[in-house]
């Protein structure tokens, strides 16, 4: 998350080419990875979306106009990538919906089973609505401003803030709730 | 402001986006709100969770296909082993100035030669030299040079 280093990385790979686009890959591939996971909620799936991301990357570099923001454009692919996957499942649903409801409705919260805090904390993270669980994951895990998070979701930035403020309230809400009933 | 833009602003406290301004006016509200605390300790209690989580790691067979593929690429195109495109837009950069400057020879030459010819012709009405071009872009290559009139141009 240096764009310093990012930027030194896009030169060196305009430069070397796939010898340096190894470096890249090695450096995002974790990050890249548990995003689509965490979007898709399904390993295969996830594996399917980061091989895809990674290898559109490594055929448009030369189209990314600022270095600076190569982490923005990473995550602006892996979401295309990974809501592309998505829409597969769920074709009549409006997937970049954030005026709604936060809870996946299609999806009935289970009793739950594991009694552990985090276990319960990733089943609500794994029952919010995509677009706001897209939003919730590339602000908590991989640290995206809410600038970056307006540029990889074309939503913004008041809009980031909004579902961002209705996601970590609804889950807090349902965690009280699980967390009684145990 | 009302409570619910005040756990707005809590939201965006905890991800640092507040002007130093902004952040003041928050804290002297929450002062005295304890509602809005609570939501600044659950987003923290749910920051701290989320950040327990156990790292999801790429598997292996993540590495093997993009590389594979990668060298694929790499193995199929060998000059475009830079960025796709970035080498062949150089080439083509470098071909444009070398045309212009081909032809712009090429017109320079003709003008001179021109001149040549009609001062030659002007100055001496029975020897006529003509010079034959031939030319193929970008080099102008001179063949013979006549003393008899040519009638056909190839």
């Amino acid at each position: 998350m240096d764009p310093a280093r990012d930027q030194q990385l896009v030169e060196s790979i305009r430069k070397h080419g796939s010898l340096a686009f190894v470096q890249l890959y090695h450096r995002y591939k974790h990050r890249v990875y548990a995003y689509c996971y965490r979007i898709l909620q399904h390993p295969q799936n996830a594996e399917d979306a980061a091989q895809e991301t990674f290898l559109k990357i490594h055929r448009f570099l030369d189209q990314l106009e600022d270095a600076g923001s190569l982490q923005s454009w990473i995550f602006t692919i892996a979401r295309n990538e990974a809501f592309t996957l998505l829409r597969r499942t769920k074709p009549t649903e409006d997937l970049d919906d954030i005026s709604d409801d936060v809870w996946d409705e299609h999806t009935p919260l289970d009793r739950i089973v594991a009694q552990e805090r985090s276990e319960l904390l990733r089943h609500c993270l794994g029952q919010l609505r995509p677009a706001y669980r897209d939003i919730l994951v590339l602000r908590e895990f991989e640290q995206l401003s809410y600038t970056e998070i307006s540029q990889v979701t074309n939503l913004s930035e008041s809009a980031v803030k909004s579902a961002l403020f209705k996601a970590r309230k609804s889950i807090a809400k349902k965690l009280e709730e699980l967390l009684k009933e145990r | 402001m009302s409570c619910e833009n005040y756990e707005i602003q809590v939201s965006a406290y905890v991800d640092r986006e507040l002007s130093d301004r902004e952040a003041e006016t928050l804290f002297r509200h929450l002062g005295v709100c304890p509602s809005c605390r609570k939501v600044l300790s659950d987003a923290l209690e749910l920051r701290s969770g989320l950040g327990e989580q156990e790292p999801l790691l790429a598997p292996e067979e993540l590495d093997e296909n993009v590389l594979r593929i990668v060298r694929s690429r790499r193995d199929r195109q060998p000059d475009r082993d830079a960025v796709p495109g970035s080498i062949w837009k150089r080439r083509l950069s470098l071909r444009v100035p070398v045309l212009a400057v081909a032809a712009s020879v090429l017109v320079f030459a003709s003008l001179v030669v021109s001149f040549l010819w009609l001062e030659s012709t002007q100055q001496n009405g029975n020897a006529k030299v003509q010079t034959l071009f031939l030319t193929a872009v970008p080099t102008v290559e001179v063949q013979a040079y006549s003393l008899e009139p040519v009638t056909t141009i190839q």
